[in-house]
């Protein structure tokens, strides 16, 4: 007589543990594209294509933004998304959905002679977008910082960022923007002889075109001296930035004058990959530097170590490639995605997602390059390494390959119905009757 | 008596021209979950399943879903699929074949390269009985 050999359940939720040996190992041994949430095991939230896109090349940042209807009435207004290449920026328009490219009209293509892979010398060219009011600022890096003022005529375009005179920004190129209070941040400041890959610089108050320091402003500039590397990655903690090395954790906030904006070491041992490695869900940011994928709230450090994400991820990255790392809050779903170049791959190609509440790891076998959290749109939203931009959804199926282009309002649908010999029964209505 | 013979199709047909067939799953899925290996009467013992009870809700219609049964006698023999059972038929249990071996570990891989249907896990059971005894 057969009984109850095995009764699994709580089991379930202790995520994957492939390198562990059998008689130590919680239970899966491998799992791909699921997750934990709404108590039970389930496909990990699958992709829509959100936006036709203009250039086969890869998405490397992006922004969501709520901004005016340009022409329309006061108060109007719409939700955006902001993206970029190694040589344009796009933005998707929020009324007709519609993709248009918004690089800047003077001053050429972007990256010209940049590498979107990095080296020895150099991270990999990324994009990084702060809003400002109707405004929008991008920074690669490589070029002058852009600047894309909605209320322009239509259609706006990004442009060099220059200070009010015309005079050039004091800096050349800035890899990282964003804002503490009424003042606009600029951090790594590349190798200029005034500045440096760990300095930031901030624009007078509430003005962003003003930068180079006088008596009569509040711009100025800051050398992180104990940071012991460059600047890596900044995230919102608090009211101030959380500003990433690769081992350390610094606050930047407004201190008011006369130092305007002070930093200050808060961590040690723990850092960030890339610009994108790390992401914040309320006041907790998480992130993956050289030391691990940790979570901390500013004032302790927590990693998620075991044996599988040693032996498996980290084994597996592709450390030359280290920058582009992606970390994705999945708030809907109590989970950060974290996207990764692995093995010899020179784009992210393999993902993983942390459950928050089980701090369990549940693989995914899918790449995507760039986000945005959802913050203005509903879901979460990504870039492919093709220029594809899909928004997360649990109504669409995993990693959808999109054949075709996006539905616009000129798509044609059509229903096709054919109709052979129909018959109910021996009734036919329209077709062959044979009668009593 | 006549026969009923109609066919409707609901297609889109985007602006470059490709048609694509709504009624069909378009993209991959590509998801699967293969436990450890599990020693169900003890790891000297052979065990004879006799039915697999899954708790999965929605997976009546969910096309693709299928659970591999694999076995191994050691853990360090290369585990062997015995068989391969289809979830989406019904809701209740699935039974292997009888004339599958009994092996004195188990590994329960459920993949889906459709997802016709979001699916949930919330548990198995295993029912069966010890084989005899393994020797090596």
């Amino acid at each position: 007589m057969t009984k109850p050999l095995a009764d699994i359940s709580q089991e379930l939720y202790t995520g994957a543990h492939p390198s562990v040996p059998n008689d130590v190992k919680p239970f899966w041994h491998t799992l791909s594209n699921l997750l934990v949430f709404d108590a039970a095991v389930q496909a990990a939230p699958g992709h829509f294509l959100f936006t036709k896109k203009l250039s086969a090349n890869a998405v490397v940042g992006m922004i969501e933004a709520e901004l005016s209807v340009p022409g329309a009435a006061i108060g109007n207004r719409s939700k955006y998304l902001f993206w970029g290449t190694n040589s344009s920026l796009f933005r998707r328009d929020g009324i007709t959905g519609l993709t248009t490219d918004v690089s800047r009209a003077a001053g050429g293509a972007y990256g010209v002679g940049a590498s979107t892979e990095q080296n020895d010398q150099h991270l990999a060219h990324r994009w990084s977008f702060t809003q400002w009011g109707e405004w929008i600022f991008a920074t690669n890096g490589f070029d002058i910082p852009q600047i894309l003022k909605n209320t322009d005529t239509p259609p706006a375009k990004f442009a060099n960022l220059v200070q009010t005179g015309p005079v050039a920004l004091p800096f050349v190129e800035a890899e990282i923007i964003r804002r503490i209070s009424v003042f606009l941040v600029a951090l790594n400041l590349g190798a200029v002889a005034a500045y440096g890959t760990d300095y930031y610089a901030w624009s007078d108050e509430d003005d962003p075109f003003i930068w180079t320091p006088t008596t009569a402003n509040s711009a100025g500039s800051n050398l992180l001296r104990h940071l012991n590397s460059q600047i890596m990655a900044a995230e919102y903690l608090g009211a101030g930035l959380g500003i990433y090395g690769r081992d350390q954790l610094h606050l930047a906030q407004y201190v008011g004058p006369p130092y305007i904006i002070g930093a200050e070491k808060i961590l040690d041992g723990v850092g960030a990959w890339g610009k994108d490695a790390v992401c914040r869900i309320g006041s907790i940011h998480y992130g993956w530097g050289p030391k691990g994928i940790f979570s901390t709230d500013g004032t302790q450090v927590q990693y998620f170590d075991s044996p599988s994400i040693r032996d498996e991820i980290e084994k597996n990255l592709n450390y030359a490639q280290s920058s582009k790392i992606v970390a994705m809050p999945l708030i809907q779903y109590d989970a950060v995605m974290f996207f990764y170049p692995r093995g010899t791959s020179l784009w992210n190609n393999a993902a993983f997602a942390i459950s928050i509440p089980t701090r369990t790891i549940w693989p995914q076998n899918y790449g995507r390059q760039a986000m945005s959290p959802g913050a203005v749109f509903d879901f979460a939203i990504t870039g492919t390494e093709d220029g594809d931009i899909y928004m997360v959804s649990d109504e669409a199926q995993q990693s959808v390959e999109e054949e075709s282009g996006l539905l616009t309002l000129a798509e044609v649908i059509s229903a096709e119905v054919g109709v052979g010999e129909l018959g109910v029964g021996e009734f036919s209505p329209g077709g062959y009757w044979e009668g009593p | 008596m006549s026969k009923v013979f109609a066919q409707i199709s609901i297609s889109v047909t985007s602006a470059l021209g490709v048609k694509r067939n709504l009624l069909l799953a378009n993209d991959f899925a590509n998801i699967s979950a293969e436990t450890k290996a599990l020693a169900l009467s003890g790891d000297s013992m052979y065990t004879f399943i006799d039915s697999f009870v899954p708790k999965i809700k929605d997976r009546v219609g969910a096309v693709g879903l299928k659970l591999e049964i694999w076995g191994q006698n050691t853990l360090e023999e290369e585990k062997r699929l015995l068989t391969t059972l289809d979830l989406s038929l019904s809701s209740g249990p699935v039974f292997p074949d009888k004339s599958i071996e009994s092996c004195v570990y188990y590994v329960f891989r459920i993949v889906d390269e459709v997802l016709a249907r979001r699916w949930k896990l919330t548990g198995f059971q295993v029912f069966g009985e010890p084989d005899g005894q393994y020797f090596l």
